[in-house]
Formats: structure tokens, sequence, C-alpha cells
């Protein structure tokens, strides 16, 4: 009774509806915090030294004063995890960090001042302002990059990249470069980062202001942009390479109604899925309904008919069936993209990027992408090549 | 009969001149609340604006958005005021960063550190400082503290 009553507590920690915030900014929150307490966030601050603003300097215990803004930032964390007064916890937990780095210029970094501005963003939120000012946010921190690279000359010739390439001792590059005229590739690079970096400035604009066509292609250049930086550095910048794709999560949109789930009965992969669904589905964000006929499914199926009797998944309206579908399980569950971060800071001991990260990214875009939708078909098919039981009854 | 029942005197003061009939302190909370909320979205993204323009007129890039653009090599070299070299066991005791090392974002946040610690905590030491550096690989600079 007691670990049922531990277990079902722990569970929260994956909840994410809740009255105060929609559910992508709620994951969005979590998956912040959970970054933070795996990089040690708390460790962040220290007594102030070197302070931006001279009044920390004032602090007559300064020692008291760091474990009591530790130890604020570590209450929020919780309360933010457990849904416990969440926008507040959020915008104090943000606060706390910006404050932590006023206090100590040397602690000063983007990451951290990207968890610090999100946090606070997301306290801000209201429902049904009409404006949205998390994609703004993201606006800004694209617009300050692409600018700022654009009026550096070191930028637009290509010697940054021409360096740095140099500093990160990649032998391969210097190499490459050699089949170029002197500095061309470098100077190609630092231009297809500041193009792609306006464009993704323009897109979360577009984003901000309720703008929805750019969506998916904003996603498949950010992301994918951002693991290759880190790949090239070999390293996460900090917390960077963890809160960037997060904060694509903005984007997301979850279903008010439940998603409706039709599967042919007696087929036993499926059956057991829907076990397995059902008892991870924290947020009851599924329904699930087995049917008799194919027909019936394959009714409730709009496209890829050739494998509508399998599977099919309905959102807000939108049906997918097959492989299709069945990715649509996953990513309108929570927990997989908890489980995705953890396994990203799992793979990034020390802030280095290991060999699995890279297999993880690549291959979990792939999955993600139309490229995959064959062969993920042809796996869905196989799973449930197996013959029809007569065992399971249909459920309404 | 309650007095609330009626409709009286005081539940008309405390409920009039409020479209959704609620309580006028709490809709005068709303609304202090809410135009705090601006206020401090307007603080945010105004800050970032002034930190971006201010960005173009001076050499350091803090909360400008501005990650990973400049690669700086230094290496710092401080002498007390007898002219003894600090090890780089002190240095790093004495300035809290790695006395050899690559800045990522600018230069001058370097110099920046150095200058507010003597000028501030370490003003009576007497110390001098030197850092020579290199910026994107080009050729090798110093800065010295004192400027003079």
């Amino acid at each position: 009774m007691a670990l049922s009553t531990l277990l079902n507590f722990a569970a929260g920690i994956f909840r994410t509806r809740n009255a105060e915030l929609p559910v992508h900014l709620t994951l969005v929150a979590k998956l912040f915090v959970i970054i933070f307490l795996a990089k040690f966030g708390w460790r962040y601050f220290g007594p102030p030294f070197l302070p931006f603003v001279p009044l920390f300097d004032e602090i007559a215990f300064p020692t008291l004063w760091h474990r009591g803004i530790q130890l604020i930032a570590l209450g929020c964390a919780v309360m933010i995890l457990f849904n416990q007064r969440i926008r507040a916890a959020c915008f104090i937990l943000g606060l706390t960090v910006l404050v932590g780095i006023l206090a100590a210029r040397l602690s000063y970094s983007n990451n951290r001042l990207l968890f610090s501005v999100i946090m606070l963003l997301i306290g801000l939120y209201r429902p049904g302002r009409g404006f949205d000012f998390l994609p703004l946010q993201m606006g800004f921190l694209y617009f300050g990059a692409a600018f700022n690279k654009i009026l550096d000359p070191a930028w637009r010739t290509g010697l940054f990249f021409e360096n740095w390439s140099s500093v990160l001792g990649h032998t391969w590059y210097a190499n490459l470069t050699t089949l170029f005229p002197p500095q061309m590739l470098s100077m190609l690079v630092c231009w297809s980062v500041i193009i792609i970096e306006f464009a993704l400035l323009a897109a979360w604009l577009m984003a901000a202001f309720g703008i929805r066509w750019h969506r998916a292609p904003l996603i498949w250049v950010g992301v994918p942009f951002h693991m290759a930086l880190s790949f090239y550095h070999g390293a996460s910048f900090g917390m960077f390479f963890h809160l960037a794709p997060v904060c694509y999560l903005i984007l997301a949109e979850w279903p008010k109604e439940p998603i409706q789930v039709r599967y042919q009965e007696g087929r036993p992969f499926w059956a057991r899925l829907r076990r397995w669904f059902e008892r991870f589905d924290f947020d009851r964000f599924f329904k699930w309904r087995p049917v008799r006929q194919a027909d019936e499914v394959r009714h409730a199926g709009t496209e890829n008919k050739g494998h509508a009797e399998i599977l099919s998944v309905e959102v807000d309206g939108k049906t997918e069936t097959g492989f299709r579908g069945l990715r649509l399980l996953f990513l309108y569950n929570p927990l997989t993209w908890f489980v995705l971060c953890v396994l990203a800071l799992v793979l990034t001991p020390k802030g280095v990027l290991s060999v699995a990260t890279y297999v993880l990214c690549i291959s979990g875009l792939f999955v993600l992408s139309r490229l995959f939708d064959p062969i993920g078909q042809r796996f869905v098919d196989w799973l449930s090549a197996r013959p029809p039981t007569t065992g399971e009854q249909p459920q309404t | 009969m309650k007095p609330s029942d009626e409709g009286s005197d005081e539940e008309q003061v405390t409920t009039s001149g409020t479209p959704h009939g609620q309580p006028r302190d709490a809709s005068l909370a709303r609304s202090t609340f809410s135009a705090a909320n601006g206020m401090m979205l307007f603080l945010i993204f105004a800050f970032q604006v002034s930190a971006i323009v201010y960005a173009r007129f001076h050499e350091t890039r803090y909360f400008c958005w501005a990650p990973f653009d400049i690669q700086t090599v230094y290496a710092i070299r401080a002498f007390d005021k007898q002219g003894r070299e600090l090890s780089k066991a002190e240095t790093r005791d004495r300035y809290r960063m790695a006395p050899e090392g690559v800045d990522q974002r600018s230069y001058q946040h370097v110099f920046n550190a150095i200058e507010q610690y003597e000028t501030s905590y370490g003003k009576n030491d007497g110390y001098r400082v030197k850092i020579e550096y290199t910026v994107n690989g080009g050729e090798t600079l110093a800065w010295h503290f004192p400027r003079s």
C-alpha cells in the first residue's frame, strides 16, 4: 500500500496536466529542471564574486546567501517536478539563476541565461493572452547570434571557423580545406550558420505571431543545426546541447480531446502494446479501442490505407495509420521526451559527447523523419504478422 | 434571511463596478498582477535589446546572445608588489579563473574580470597584470593592468 502510494507520488514527475500551464510548457519546464539537476545546476551559485551589480558585494553573509539561493533553487525544482505552484516555482527558479549570474561575473554563460529567461517566461505565462512570448524569446536568441556574427569580419571571412577547427584539432577539416581556395570552405560554413540563424529568427517570429505553416521546417532545421554544432565541438556547451532541442517543444501542442487509438482485435502485439501504453500514460491522453472488423479501422484511416487495418490514431480529427500512427503514440506521450532527455544526459558525461550520443541523435532524427516510414511500416507489419487470437474481446 | 441573499448594501459595495460580479478586491489584485506581469515581460525584453545594442559599441558580449563567436587564447601573468610572478595555482586562486585557456565569448571578459578584481578586492595589493592573447588565431597582443 505504502509502496503503491510512493510509486503514485513518484509518477507525478511524469504528469504534465495541471491547471496552471498547458502540457507542452509543463513538459519544457520539467525537462529543464531535469537537465538543471543532472548538470548539478545548484553549483552555479557561489558567494558573490566580481558581480555585475556592485550591490552584491555588500551582502553581509555571503556563504549564507549562496546556501540560501541554492536551497531556493532546489526547492523550486522539486515543486516543478511534482506540479506544485508550477508557474511561481518556474519564475523563482529562473530569477534565482539570473541573480546567481548577476552576483558572479565569472558564472556568466549563455546556456544559464537561456535557462533563466525561459523559466522566467514560463513563470509569467498567462492563458488566453493572445501573444506567445516564448517564441519571441527564441527569436531574440537567434537575432542576437546572427546579428553579432554578420557584423564580425572574422565570421564574414571564415577566419573564425578556420581557427576554431584548428583549436579543436580537427585535422580532417584542415585536410578538407586543401581542396578549396584558402578559407573558402570556412567562409561557406560561416555564412551557412549566419543564414540558418536568420532563417530560424524569422521562423520563431512567425511562430510568435501565430503563423503556423513554418513549424515543421523550423524544427527540422533548428534541432539538427544545434546538434551539428555540438557534434563538431564534441561537447555540450554546458547545458545548451540539452536545452536547445527542448526549447523546440514550445511549438508543440497537445490535443484537448483524448487521442483515439483503434486497433484490430485479436492482434496480440497491439493488445500487449496497449497494456504497456496504458500503464505509462500518466495523463490519460490516449483512449484505446479494439474493433472487430478491419474495415472499422480502415474507415477511421484517411491516409496510408494499405496499412489501415493494423492501427489508426486520431488526433484532433486528423488520422494517421500504421507506423505513422505508432510514431504519434510515442510523440504524444510525454514519457518519451523524459526518456530521451535522460538518455541524452547519460550519454554526455561531463559534457563530452560520446559516440552513443551521435548514434542516438542521428537515429532519433531518422526515425522521426518521413524517410523512415517505409522501414517503420515493414517493422510494424512484421510485429503484427502473428495470427489473430480469439481470446480478446473488443471494448467500447 | 442572510444579508447576502438580500443583496445588502455591503455586498453591493464589494461587487459593484466589476462586470462578472467578482469582489472588487479580487479584481484589483488581478489587474495589479496583470500590470506587474506585463512590466516584467517588458523589462526582460528591454534588457536584452539594450544588451544587443550595447554590444555594438563595446567589446563585451554579455547578455546579448553571442555565444562562441570569438576564440581568444590567453595567458594571465600577475606580479606582486615586489615583482614576483604568481604561480599558475596562485593566479587561479586569486582570480578564480584558468590562468591559461580559451575564452569563447570575448577577450574583453577576461580583462574586465581582472580589472574589476584589481580595482576592488585587490586594490591595496598593488599587483601588476599582463595578459597575452590572440583573437581568432591572429597576432599575439598584450593587455596590461594598470593600463598606464
